[in-house]
């Protein structure tokens, strides 16, 4: 039976899905799976067909103002005398022919649809990226595309009536997407208005290879947010003629001329590089772990997380260096997210910095830390803070009215992003302006996980839920929650590369990806505190009795313990506190502050 | 349509416009403005919707609508009119414009509330200025001469943005009708300004998580460099739709333009974002004679943060600002009020800066940044620097800043002022200064930890969900159907955050209301309108108060003071009490102003040397009964129901800090008074004395006041001590021992209490 839907979602075109919208979209949702539906992330573009149904996964970089669209509209065939009703519903053109007149003045229904440009999930992990391949693997498609398939009769109509391609026999057409990046660059580089590849493609992070979307949307109630991950289904439509470069020259003294070329250039990128999509369906992605199945089984998750943790604590106090203590907060900080934000409060951010580490012996410590973490977890960026890095890099995305788009920075990015800053890396220096900016932006992320986005004339702060792992020798110069000197054994400090290789043996695929389930898994599940925590109001009192002047315990020292205490409580699989966990995270939180005051005291 | 049906009616509507203009038999205002317009040689005439929809509601109602047609019909009845009033002066100017102001209702809108279903509608938008286009002229009419026939002709040009019905060619003709050469004769052509524009929704009003939108505007002829990026502005026109062509073949889309005839600057300091109905509403609950606004108001103001209800109200005293005077030597003295909180670590200092715009970590500034801040506080505009990281300050802004003590914790048994170890210069340009200290308290304690553990309990649904915020009232009063019957039930509900017991907890019972961020910032806004003027009465209480504070100030040798009391302070409290007037929206400073004035002044002033003989006494025994009014220093203001005589703060006997102890002290450090039989003389016996004190002391606290006509006092006692009453002369004894004492004082039957 689902080969039969899928087969009429694989034909199916823009009129034909219109026809039948409610049907084909109950067809498209009982799907077990969309693995047939071509998705753009693991097939090349220029493989898909236009007018067909892909999909995309991605995170929405920018929201651009709404277009207008004849929903409905009547022509008139000045050759047959015939009206005919059509549409310009999922899809960037109308299909009127040469001796075709548009109604103007009757029967013509307008609509809205909204553009968000997406690009690739930044950060989006190795082993992630080769799991979505294998998932979605579509072999048909590496065959040499078919003709007869590929050039969709509507487009033949509309062919014989644009000039500008007129040129082209049916084998070029055929080649073009193959050839179009060789084109262009052609093509540039007599024009004008240069924009380069990385500026169409708009991507978060320098030096990732990246793809970018535009996708169309015609349901208002979406509630998409900026930087919300998202999979689409839609129409792809990679028409060439798209290209703003294809645009003309109009006459300024009596044609309008808002936008400026490179403005027509940005937002029409050509759509070999840039697809458009018509969405008709739209879903925002609460996680991107191929591992992990559609439902949430809250029960099944926690019965299994002791086992992982166990593996995960063993790897991670070899490889911190014989340190549990580290490891244990290094686990509580992968499945941290900020759960609640409240006024100007946010609880459940958890900036880790480890500090001590052993550069001395081994330069690459963090670097060599990180290639373990990325492993685990679906999305990070480990960013050296060295002082060009600072100086140089765009960390907060800004409005760029002359190309009226958000020109993207490495601080945006999707909630549940690991960012790793090596502030080992760090020689001496000075920092320029954009440096001390750079680094107030991080501080102030940290801090109240808010990103401040620059729009010029004003700033406006947007919620980010990422990760920090400060990794210092000497306490970091940027603030965190939890800081945490590494305390490594002698004996492990000699063999650190033996515990690497032997780490990369003991991790096996299959624990692997436990591990990797376990650590998704933990940021979805639910926690509650019950009502009557009187250990908690009794240990709080009576620590506040005993605060000094040098010790001074506050409101902020329980917040920071019950966070700590709900990531022990669900790092051992229990979704409510109990007496042990909090026991166990007092415990932690002494030893730690134990620790921090010490290193103070031989330092002075 | 018939092309001659369309001519027909636009005359037609011409004629009812024309009537509308020519309102020469009525209140001539139109006449007044077109005779003005023609003074100023201007072309373009301001007219209100509102006084339209008043003579001709269908007219008003069309033009909204259908404001193409319409516009043409206006502007050719106000040419028509202008001619009959100045033939010369019509002949000159090519075209009159009409531009429109008033309340548009529902065609109110922002960039991003502006849907399809608006065009071809008039309408009023609001936002940022974002980008602005060189300005361009624009061909009307050239006219070209031809060599051959040696004829001259004209032609004119319209596209799709004039009202003319069809967009002519852009190209100049080369060749007349027989194919001979043209020449085109710049000189005499005529062209106009023309210039593009991007409005963006103001960031206030996108909803969170999402980017703003914008729309694009194009002015003509005298409007062009109304504005420039970054301004804030009003724009009404018409909003039209323009073929989209891509490439050489028709794209299925099309874009939307406005085509502006009214520009309006809004004033920074005024948000335009108040409408008559928020001022309804405002008005309405500033004039609730059981809800204390100022009350609610500093309740709604962090409410996440526990406790601190007299520096919430401080900070909104300095929100609301006082008012600046300039006096006629030219003395500037400022209405923005300062604030500083002192106080031990993490004791939501910063949080509460959070709210407004602050200098935190005050003591960690260098000096000469410090002296920079001097400069602004009483009169400039400096940008500072911390840390690398600039501030810019603007002229005349009110400074909050929040520093930590010297020694990084307050210590009891010092000074205030050694606490701080800030220049007294700088101090006491601070109009308030807070002293916030973390004191472990077993009750204390217990509230933080269920207050903190509430919050972790609680899970914000829609949070979870990842929904994006509705986009709260403005919207929905921007598109309430009828804007002259001022709905404001929809309204209503967003002005408060809506209770929720889970976050909320039982220390916020449901009646108490707590603001929404959004209807706080405007009510503020609107309040700093108000300009109070300070009656003769609260000059007198204000007055009273200050001899009071400076006499004490003298006096009062082992109470020390955070802040020296210098001229500055009766200028604190006339500012403080102008604020407090604002925030009932009131013309008036009153007396009740004052008095809360002076209330926050005594707290500020004094508060500190309280904590410390507290900490004294905490220390030497067990005794806790302060420890509640420590923790909670605002107790509800009493109703100002009864009338009292004096000036005098009325809460000063009950709960005044400072007063207490020392009562008490007096109270239990009394020696023995003389004894004395209960005699007819004027003596009294110490049990006797005891209940007289404690009654007066009674009655006082019931009273709230600290000045009693001596027959109330009697009465009391009669009532209070019926079995045994007091006569005269134990009164009189009672009185003159404790006068003796220095506890109370005796004048024209008047008992005050010092």
């Amino acid at each position: 039976m689902h080969e039969n839907i899928m087969s009429d979602i694989e034909t199916t075109t823009p009129d034909r899905w219109i026809e039948n919208e409610k049907i084909m979209k109950s067809k498209l949702m009982k799907l077990p799976n969309w693995y047939q539906i071509p998705l753009i992330n693991s097939n090349a573009s220029h493989n898909l067909t236009d007018g067909n149904l892909v999909r995309f996964r991605g995170m929405i970089q920018d929201m651009h103002n709404p277009e207008f669209y004849f929903e409905k509209f009547e022509v008139f065939n000045t050759t047959t005398n015939e009206v005919k009703v059509k549409s310009g519903k999922y899809r960037d053109t109308a299909h009127v022919l040469e001796n075709e007149k548009i109604n103007y003045s009757e029967n013509l229904i307008s609509g809205q649809r909204q553009t968000l440009v997406v690009v690739s999930i930044p950060g989006l992990n190795d082993w992630v990226q080769q799991l979505e391949d294998k998932q979605n693997y579509l072999k048909h498609l590496e065959e040499p595309p078919n003709t007869s398939k590929r050039l969709h009769p509507s487009t033949k109509l509309k062919r014989s009536y644009d000039d500008t391609e007129d040129n082209l026999d049916e084998m070029e057409v055929d080649n073009e997407a193959v050839n179009k990046e060789m084109k262009i660059l052609d093509h540039k580089d007599n024009t004008p208005d240069v924009v380069s590849r990385e500026h169409l493609l708009n991507y978060p992070l320098p030096d990732v290879p990246s793809k970018s979307c535009i996708v169309k949307i015609y349901s208002d109630n979406e509630n998409l947010k900026l930087n919300d991950m998202i999979e689409v289904i839609g129409f792809l439509s990679v028409d060439p003629s798209l290209s703003g470069e294809f645009k003309e020259d109009k006459d300024s003294m009596i044609e309008l001329q808002i936008e400026s070329s490179v403005e027509i250039i940005t937002h029409n990128p050509p759509p070999s590089l840039v697809p458009r999509l018509h969405a008709v369906h739209v879903q925002k992605l609460e996680h991107c772990n191929p591992l992990l199945s559609n439902s949430v089984d809250q029960g099944v998750i926690l019965s299994e997380a002791n086992a992982a943790r166990e593996h995960l604590l063993k790897a991670l106090t070899e490889l911190l260096l014989g340190d549990q203590l580290a490891a244990e907060y290094l686990i509580c900080h992968l499945i941290a997210c900020v759960y609640l934000r409240q006024d100007t409060m946010n609880l459940g951010q958890f900036c880790l910095n480890l500090s001590n580490l052993p550069t001395q012996k081994y330069p690459n410590y963090a670097q060599q830390l990180y290639d373990i973490i990325k492993q685990f977890v679906t999305k990070s960026y480990y960013l050296p803070l060295t002082i060009e890095n600072m100086n140089t890099l765009t960390l907060l995305p800004k409005k760029d009215y002359e190309c009226n788009r958000l020109a993207s920075g490495v601080l945006q990015l999707s909630k549940d992003t690991h960012l790793i800053l090596d502030e080992t890396k760090m020689e001496q220096g000075r920092l320029d302006a954009t440096g001390v900016n750079n680094i107030a932006a991080l501080g102030k992320m940290i801090m109240t996980q808010k990103v401040e986005y620059d729009f010029k004339y004003y700033k406006m702060e947007f919620d980010s839920d990422i990760s920090v792992l400060v990794l210092s020798e000497g306490k970091s110069l940027l603030p965190s929650d939890y800081h945490v000197p590494l305390k490594p054994e002698e004996s492990s400090l000699e063999i650190f590369d033996a515990i690497v290789e032997a780490a990369t043996y003991y991790l096996t695929e299959d624990l692997m990806n436990m591990i990797r389930a376990y650590l998704t898994n933990l940021k979805l599940v639910k926690y509650s505190i019950t009502e009557d925590l009187q250990f908690v109001e009794n240990d709080f009192i009576d620590m506040r009795s005993k605060s000094s002047s040098d010790n001074p315990v506050t409101a902020d020292d329980l917040h920071r313990l019950l966070v700590l205490a709900r990531l022990v409580s669900l790092s051992r699989g229990h979704d409510t506190l109990s007496k042990e966990c909090w026991d166990i995270t007092k415990a932690m939180e002494t030893e730690r502050l134990h620790r921090v005051k010490n290193r103070v005291a031989s330092t002075v | 349509m018939e092309e001659g049906d369309f001519d027909q009616r636009l005359r037609d509507l011409q004629r009812e416009y024309l009537e509308f203009l020519d309102d020469g038999e009525d209140q001539e205002i139109y006449m007044e403005k077109v005779k003005q317009m023609i003074e100023d040689k201007s072309k373009r005439l301001l007219v209100s919707i509102n006084d339209l929809r008043r003579k001709s509601p269908e007219r008003a109602k069309n033009l909204l609508e259908n404001a193409f047609e319409e516009q043409i019909a206006f502007q050719k009845a106000l040419k028509e009119y202008v001619s009959s009033i100045d033939p010369t002066y019509a002949k000159i100017q090519e075209e009159f414009f009409v531009a429109f102001s008033g309340s548009f209702g529902n065609k109110h809108v922002t960039p991003r509330s502006l849907t399809s279903r608006y065009l071809g509608n008039l309408i009023c938008v609001e936002g940022i200025v974002t980008r602005v286009s060189l300005v361009r002229p624009k061909v009307v009419r050239s006219v070209h001469y031809c060599p051959v026939t040696k004829k001259v002709m004209e032609r004119k040009y319209t596209d799709l943005t004039s009202f003319e019905a069809f967009p002519t060619s852009a190209v100049y003709p080369t060749k007349d009708d027989e194919g001979n050469p043209l020449e085109t004769e710049y000189g005499l052509s005529r062209y106009k300004d023309h210039q593009t524009l991007t409005v963006q929704e103001m960031p206030e009003r996108a909803p969170a998580g999402q980017l703003p939108r914008s729309v694009d505007i194009i002015c003509d002829d005298d409007l062009v460099d109304k504005c420039k990026p970054g301004d804030r502005v009003q724009i009404v026109g018409n909003y039209r739709c323009l073929p989209n062509k891509q490439g050489s073949f028709t794209a299925g889309t099309f874009r939307t333009i406005l085509i502006a005839n009214n520009i309006t600057q809004i004033n920074k300091n005024m948000n335009m974002s108040i409408n008559r109905e928020d001022v309804k509403i405002c008005k309405r609950l500033a004039k609730r004679k059981n809800v204390d606004m100022f009350e609610l108001m500093s309740k709604s103001l962090a409410p996440s943060i526990h406790g601190h209800d007299y520096i919430k109200k401080a900070i909104l005293c300095l929100l609301l600002g006082g008012m600046e005077k300039v006096l006629p030597n030219g003395t500037r003295l400022r209405g923005d009020i300062n604030v500083l909180l002192i106080g031990d670590p993490s004791v939501a200092k910063s949080q509460l800066l959070r709210y407004v715009v602050c200098i935190d970590e005050f003591d960690k500034m260098s000096d000469i940044d410090r002296t920079a801040i001097h400069e602004v506080m009483e009169q400039g505009r400096v940008t500072i620097a911390k840390a690398g990281v600039h501030a810019s300050l603007n002229a005349r802004c009110s400074v909050l800043a929040a520093a930590n003590p010297v020694l990084g914790r307050y210590d009891q048994y010092k000074t205030p002022m050694e606490n701080i170890g800030l220049q007294d210069s700088l101090l006491s340009r601070f109009d308030l200064l807070f002293v916030m200290l973390d004191i472990a308290d077993a009750d204390q304690d217990n509230m933080i930890s269920e207050h903190v553990l509430r919050m972790h309990r609680y899970r914000n649904p829609k949070e979870q969900d990842g929904e994006v915020l509705p986009m709260g009232s403005l919207v929905e009063m921007l598109s309430t159907e009828n804007p002259d019957n001022d709905e404001v039930d929809d309204t209503a509900e967003s002005i408060y955050e809506k209770y929720d017991p889970l976050l909320h907890g039982n220390t916020r019972s449901k009646k108490d209301q707590i603001f929404s961020t959004k209807f706080m910032r405007k009510y503020i806004d609107l309040a700093r309108l108000m300009k109070p003027k300070l009656s003769q009465e609260a000059c007198d209480v204000i007055a009273d108060e200050y001899a009071r504070l400076r006499n004490q100030d003298m006096m009062d040798s082992d109470m020390a003071r955070t802040q020296p009391v210098t001229a500055r302070t009766l200028e604190t409290l006339i500012r403080l009490s102008t604020a407090h007037a604002k925030c009932r929206l009131s013309f008036q400073v009153t007396h009740d102003d004052a008095l809360a004035a002076i209330q926050l002044v005594q707290f500020a002033y004094f508060k500190k040397v309280l904590t410390k003989e507290k900490g004294r006494k905490r220390r030497a025994s067990t005794e806790n009964e302060d420890a509640a009014s420590d923790t909670e220093p605002a107790q509800p203001r009493p109703k100002r129901t009864r009338k009292t005589q004096e000036g005098q703060d009325p809460y000063e006997f009950s709960s005044d800090e400072e007063m207490e102890p020392v009562l008490r002290a007096a109270r239990s450090s009394q020696p023995e008074p003389e004894p004395h039989t209960s005699s007819s003389k004027k003596t009294i016996l110490p049990a006797r004395l005891a209940q007289f004190k404690s009654a007066l002391h009674e009655l006082f606290k019931s009273e709230r006041a600290n000045s009693l006509p001596l027959s109330r006092i009697t009465k009391h006692l009669d009532e209070k001590y019926s079995h045994e009453i007091f006569d005269s002369a134990e009164v009189q004894a009672a009185l003159d021992s404790m006068t003796s004492d220095n506890q109370v004082m005796m004048a024209d039957d008047m008992v005050f209490l010092i």
